[in-house]
């Protein structure tokens, strides 16, 4: 009976049918019980107007001018815009504002190194696409450090989260606990670096 | 008809956000998150997550990466309103979040943005030691998934550990599969919880 449906199978052409996708419904009754969060007015961006744009390429090449041990780099865009310097300061001084509007401050686990750097680059991209950036995705990303020194007061010790920004001005580091942003030349752990996630 | 009143209401005040400059969104809704029998947050290792992951036909396992060491799990229920806040959360800044393929798409920012609002929520509400299940995973278009086809783009998706398993969801398609049954398991190119 089991070579016969073997064989069956063989000699039947299956009909080619798509399988049912699952979708999520949003839940807009639930949605409508929130409080609205206001947060603090964010530096406008302005797209495109002749930004820069680069390629993983040109930031290894950057980042290799800067230190022999160039970090693994993960990403899914291909095309990233850099910001202008003056916005990356003004945006580094709004996070500042941001974290203390929510109240926000290191937990363990919960909202630690690594939840400070993603929400920063979190938040960058959204300002990004709410000023129209259509020319590709923000060339500020979270990196891996090995944390050998300290910081942007931050202590030395195991493995650390920072957030790494290819601005008008070149690579520079932010530390989003403190909001702390130096040249990555001057950074202490640059040689340190272990992944960037862009 | 009060509450579509609410609703239609809630968004406009969201939608002009904009104008007045600051940025306005629905505060992030605490995901419920599964308990055992006394009512204990249940928690998984990373080494469980592993388990899982590998048991859901992820192979290269040097390419998932844990940041933390205990997580939350989500009721599957619960998504829903997470995917609620994330569309209004993305309308108040202009961006539609069901058309947001149309243009130059990084899927990175969505589940980022998620797994911070997730985040933000647990700090506000509980401050349980306990990171949110919600990750990031990028892989290879091989095959098609619903409204997404095999073109061999690299794409990324919300990676979510839940009471169904592990769950990938796609924000601008709504789609959503358990990671056993998603097409493109084999060509996954990264994992971050």
């Amino acid at each position: 009976m089991g070579v016969l449906s073997v064989l069956l199978g063989f000699t039947a052409a299956a009909p080619v049918v798509a399988e049912p996708v699952e979708r999520v419904v949003p839940d807009l009754a639930a949605l409508s019980r929130l409080p609205v969060t206001v947060l603090p007015r964010p530096p406008a961006w302005t797209a495109g107007s002749g930004k820069p744009t680069c390629t993983v390429d040109d930031i290894v090449a950057e980042l290799r001018a800067i230190t022999p041990k160039t970090p693994k780099i993960i990403h899914q865009a291909s095309i990233f815009v850099r910001p202008d310097h003056e916005w990356m300061v003004a945006y580094v001084r709004w996070f500042r504002k941001f974290g203390t509007s929510l109240n926000l401050h290191f937990e363990d686990e919960l909202f630690d190194c690594d939840k400070f750097a993603r929400c920063f680059v979190a938040y960058a991209g959204l300002i990004a696409q709410r000023g129209g950036e259509s020319g590709g995705s923000l060339c500020v990303g979270w990196a891996v450090v090995d944390n050998q020194r300290s910081f942007g007061g931050i202590e030395a010790g195991g493995g650390h989260a920072v957030v790494i920004a290819d601005t008008s001005q070149g690579l520079f580091v932010v530390e989003p606990q403190t909001a702390t942003m130096t040249p990555l030349g001057d950074y202490p752990n640059r040689d340190g670096l272990a992944e960037l996630n862009l | 008809m009060r509450r579509l009143i609410l609703i239609a209401s809630g968004f406009l005040a969201l939608g002009s956000s904009a104008s007045v400059q600051e940025l306005r969104m629905p505060q992030f809704p605490m995901p419920e998150l599964v308990t055992d029998d006394f009512g204990a947050t249940k928690q998984i290792g990373f080494l469980k997550f592993l388990h899982e992951l590998q048991k859901s036909g992820v192979q290269g396992l040097d390419d998932v990466e844990f940041l933390d060491s205990s997580y939350a799990v989500l009721k599957s229920d619960c998504l829903p309103v997470l995917a609620a806040w994330l569309e209004a959360a993305c309308r108040s800044v202009g961006v539609e979040l069901p058309l947001a393929r149309k243009g130059p798409y990084d899927g990175t920012v969505f589940a980022r943005l998620l797994e911070v609002g997730a985040s933000l929520a647990a700090v506000r509400e509980h401050g349980k030691p306990l990171a949110m299940p919600i990750g990031l995973m990028i892989c290879k278009r091989q095959h098609d998934w619903g409204d997404l086809g095999g073109d061999g783009q690299v794409d990324a998706y919300v990676l979510m550990e839940t009471d169904r398993g592990l769950l990938v969801y796609d924000p601008p398609t709504r789609q959503l599969v358990e990671l056993s049954q998603f097409p493109n398991t084999v060509d996954i190119l990264r994992i971050q919880f």
